[in-house]
């Protein structure tokens, strides 16, 4: 992987430098003391990158709210409106974890039957993750077999190697082309160990444990302990990278129609209802073992990769205190 | 009094409860039997609304509980009787605090509430009168601001102890209340009809705003209506065991007349 040094002096080049050339920046800003992922107009609105933002990255993929298509007019007048194409962007400043999870998102919506729009942005967006030097009570990544200097879904990774600057990876070619513009400010470097700079989160479960066991624990007695306290909201699956579930509501008057694509959530008692009213998930047991095992084990089966980038952010933002971890040593101890 | 791990054994054994909503490790856990009583916190000072979960559907579909109760969840679960959500038969009552007892009637609970309610929301009171003080428009952006963080992912409404509705207006869709989108317009819908539809039932636990995963703080909405509603109709939800509570009654002095 070839290797660039850059000074922390220079960094603000760098970006603003993304901004100058038209592309789209998007970077963690901060809101009432937690940072969430927005396009930035000047380098001096981004916070701190070592700092979990409170949602994932995947808002610039995937916006809580988007439009499909619209409707103008009537009869033989009726005007069909695409949605616009995606601008050239930037996302800096993801972790390694979100970063991973950007990675099976974009392999979930663009391998089989590609969705357009979110296609179109993966192509448009080049990805600069920032590995962590510390980490928090809730992050996992160890556990699930990452860590946090990951280049996986990276075009570029950076690392911060303190009073020795920033190295800088370049992971894929759209990272090298982003790079290109901007070598007269950095400096090569090779064989750089960047492992020493990072956090060390700690090995919660034994994840070979839980592959071992995670056909045989459906019926396991635990499920319903694990999610007793849960109040079925869907606070764990906005905020969690590898979430895809959508709902499409169409919104009409007499002048417009549009077709939404809105974050939808398998939590919510509502997600399986049937016309019929069967409930086929009717508690809220089922709805979080269907969670678990999604990402532990229906994305393996299907896709051959885990949906859980041990980020933590569920465990963080649940109001109810639901850990997946605990759930994760269950499965392991089963 | 014993302490609370022996009050909640006792339960199982002579009530016949089927669980036990507590604390464990500071987050809320529900004892389903008698044993995993030891598991339970013993501190007091704990925050969390318990009462949101007797409205778990399944929870509240248990014949008998318990529930340790904090000075917000006492509020909460006087209201829910009130509303006749809950009857003393049905769910025990034991307060949180250093020596932990069991209320036999909502009648002690509210004599509890009355004798130690120390809470006051005199911040949030000042923060509400900082909002009103603002021009029309100030205050327009200010709210425009904040709801347009909102994901909808209903974490307010989850987390409240008065949001028991089996079917919530925002998923009526015959015909579509409120718009199911979290853009501009459906998350203004959104809150203004649960703030509207709490009116007179909030017991100001503040735990709308406490849960929000974006930090929007949804209790200034409910603590002005409470504000609104102390003042005219001297009022203050959760504090009295009465049916008649404000929006449930029609008084025949009421200086309106257009529901007669």
């Amino acid at each position: 992987m070839q290797q660039y040094k850059l000074s922390k002096e220079k960094l603000p080049e760098f970006l603003s430098g993304i901004i100058q050339s038209g592309k789209k920046l998007y970077a963690p800003v901060e809101n009432n003391g937690s940072n969430y992922f927005a396009e930035v107009k000047e380098v001096g609105s981004i916070a701190d990158v070592g700092k979990k933002t409170k949602l994932s990255a995947k808002s610039v993929f995937f916006p809580r709210c988007e439009e499909l298509v619209k409707f103008e007019g009537n009869g033989e007048n009726t005007k069909i409106i695409e949605p616009e194409a995606a601008k050239e962007g930037v996302l800096y400043g993801i972790k390694p974890c979100d970063a991973s999870g950007m990675d099976y998102f974009k392999d979930f919506y663009t391998k089989e039957n590609a969705d357009k729009l979110i296609a179109d942005r993966f192509e448009k967006t080049t990805i600069i993750s920032c590995s962590c030097n510390e980490a928090t009570d809730t992050c996992f990544c160890t556990s699930i077999g990452s860590n946090p200097g990951n280049t996986r879904g990276s075009d570029l990774n950076i690392t911060d190697m303190g009073d020795s600057g920033f190295l800088v990876e370049v992971v894929t070619d759209r990272g090298a082309s982003l790079l290109e513009a901007y070598k007269n400010i950095m400096s090569q470097a090779s064989d750089v160990d960047k492992t020493k700079y990072l956090a060390e989160p700690q090995i919660r479960f034994d994840i070979n444990k839980v592959k071992a066991n995670i056909d045989k624990i459906y019926d396991a007695d635990f499920w319903q302990a694990e999610s007793d306290k849960c109040l079925s909201c869907a606070s764990c699956a906005f905020s969690c990278p590898t979430c895809t579930c959508f709902d499409i509501q169409d919104e009409k008057n007499p002048h417009e129609s549009r077709r939404l694509r809105l974050w939808d959530s398998c939590g919510f008692d509502l997600f399986t209802v049937h016309a019929s009213g069967h409930n086929p998930r009717e508690v809220q047991t089922e709805r979080w073992r269907h969670r678990i095992l999604h990402k532990f084990k229906y994305s393996v089966d299907t896709m051959g990769q885990l949906s859980c980038t041990g980020c933590g952010r569920c465990i963080d933002n649940c109001p109810a205190g639901m850990n997946i971890i605990d759930t994760m040593i269950k499965i392991s101890e089963a | 009094m014993s302490n609370l791990k022996t009050i909640i054994q006792d339960l199982f054994a002579n009530d016949n409860i089927e669980a036990f909503v507590a604390y464990k490790n500071g987050k809320p856990f529900i004892v389903r039997k008698s044993e995993d009583a030891m598991q339970v916190d013993e501190i007091d000072n704990q925050e969390f609304n318990l009462a949101a979960y007797l409205n778990k559907p399944e929870i509240k579909k248990l014949s008998k509980l318990g529930i340790l109760a904090n000075m917000s969840t006492m509020k909460a679960l006087v209201q829910l009787a009130n509303e006749n959500q809950i009857t003393s038969d049905k769910v025990k009552v034991i307060s949180a605090d250093a020596s932990p007892k069991k209320f036999e009637r909502f009648e002690e609970v509210t004599e509890y509430i009355k004798a130690n309610n120390k809470e006051t929301n005199a911040d949030l009171s000042a923060r509400v009168a900082e909002i009103k003080a603002m021009s029309r428009e100030e205050r327009r952006d200010f709210w425009n601001k904040e709801f347009s963080k909102c994901i909808k992912c209903y974490a307010c409404r989850s987390a409240c102890p008065m949001c028991y509705c089996t079917k919530c207006m925002v998923e009526a869709n015959q015909p579509q209340f409120v718009p199911v989108a979290s853009h501009a317009q459906g998350n203004f819908e959104w809150h203004f009809n649960r703030a509207m539809h709490l009116a007179g039932r909030c017991v100001g636990c503040n735990q709308c705003a406490s849960v929000c995963p974006m930090d929007i703080p949804l209790n200034l909405l409910n603590q002005q209506i409470n504000e609104t509603i102390a003042a005219q109709f001297g009022e203050t939800a959760g504090e009295e065991l009465n049916s008649n509570y404000t929006l449930s009654f029609f008084k025949e002095n009421d200086k309106e007349n257009f529901i007669r």
